[in-house]
């Protein structure tokens, strides 16, 4: 009988580990030892398990707009270390994430850049996020004024899921593993 | 660049023989840092949240660097080692300041709340939500030496052998001291012994 045992880890759960962190104290150690600190494959594969590895770039005209209506909407979180603004103040590039830690899953949002803008400014790919409570999502996103693309249902596949679409037109599609 | 041992050979060899290099040739210990840092951290952000995690596993780095020439290098892995002088600047750490399982116990909370992979909708995840800030106290009550041992057992899963070389202690005490703790803690568990 292990209840014990699991209440224990559910109170000292991670919090979100700092990749800076390790950065720096590598940093602080390498020097003590008296040798540079170079570039070290094993420790960028150790800070990958900070990262997901696939990451969404999502281009919006008013970035700042999206990223209320994001949270509101959808219960993004922005990470704001990961806000730059560009030369007048406005939002050059965001990342949001959508569980506790990164590597649960991240999208970073910017504005028209180099990075994209649809090649006839339409619709080109769509987000996939699995959510805890789809039920719950769906309701918050319908009252935030998210157009409801393909109405929440069961799939055979063991899904739960509906598709929306958020004020500049990008489609989203929250599921929630029913088995 | 004239290092006698080149960073793939030192990837093929066990943190003890890199330890026992890195007495001629200190910077190999950085090998050793990067295989366990993440757990030393992770060790430092589930007891102390993660503002002071960062500063403390580094430390620990620091320490164990210092004292590489007097490891035992019929260990093969330095994690119980690491984990070891970690638990000694928990102690050093909790004697600075205030209990801090408050910290720790809001950490949990935020991430039960915001969890991606639970909700609290069923009734049984409702129960074990009520009891966290029991066990929470519990734990923090119990007697520094079965609480060391219990967290081991439980967050970084060591076995019993490995928690023995941690603490410095029999395997024999390791296991009576995570028993103890156990039955102080199961009064608390819905449907647990009472």
């Amino acid at each position: 009988m292990n209840n014990e045992i699991e209440l224990v880890r559910r109170l000292h759960r991670d919090a979100e580990l700092n990749a800076t962190d390790l950065v720096r104290e590598r940093r602080k150690l390498m020097t003590m030892i008296g040798s540079s600190p170079n570039d070290d494959p094993t420790f960028a594969d150790a800070l990958s398990t900070f990262s997901p590895r696939v990451i969404p770039h999502i281009i919006y005209d008013d970035v700042a707009g999206a990223i209320d209506w994001l949270q509101r909407a959808f219960g993004f979180q922005e990470r704001e270390a990961g806000r730059v603004l560009d030369d007048n103040g406005a939002i050059g590039h965001a990342e949001m994430q959508v569980g506790t830690l990164p590597a649960h899953g991240l999208i970073m949002l910017g504005p028209p850049s180099v990075h994209g803008d649809s090649p006839r400014r339409g619709v080109s790919a769509m987000c996939q996020v699995y959510v805890a409570d789809v039920d719950r999502h769906f309701a918050t996103a319908v009252a935030a004024g998210a157009t409801i693309a393909v109405e929440l249902a069961d799939q055979p596949w063991g899904d739960r899921r509906y598709q929306a679409t958020d004020p500049e037109g990008h489609q989203w599609h929250f599921a929630q593993r029913i088995r | 660049l004239g290092d006698p041992i080149g960073r793939a050979e030192a990837k093929s060899k066990s943190d003890s023989q890199l330890i026992a290099l890195s007495a001629g040739t200190p910077h190999i210990f950085g090998e050793i840092f990067d295989r366990h840092a993440v757990a030393v951290l992770r060790f430092f952000v589930r007891r102390v949240g993660p503002d002071d995690a960062g500063g403390l596993m580094g430390e620990v780095f620091r320490i164990a660097f210092e004292r590489r020439l007097s490891y035992d290098v019929t260990q093969t892995s330095a994690l119980p080692w690491l984990y070891g002088i970690a638990g000694n600047q928990i102690r050093n750490h909790r004697r600075g300041q205030a209990r801090r399982l408050g910290a720790c116990l809001q950490i949990a909370i935020d991430i039960e709340h915001n969890s991606e992979h639970e909700s609290v909708a069923n009734e049984e995840a409702l129960d074990a939500w009520l009891v966290l800030p029991k066990v929470a106290h519990a734990i923090d009550e119990l007697p520094d030496d079965e609480r060391e041992a219990l967290l081991l057992f439980a967050l970084e899963e060591l076995a019993y052998g490995d928690i023995a070389r941690s603490l410095g202690i029999p395997i024999g005490t390791v296991r009576s001291r995570i028993n103890r703790a156990r039955m102080r803690l199961r009064t608390l568990v819905p449907g647990g012994a009472q």
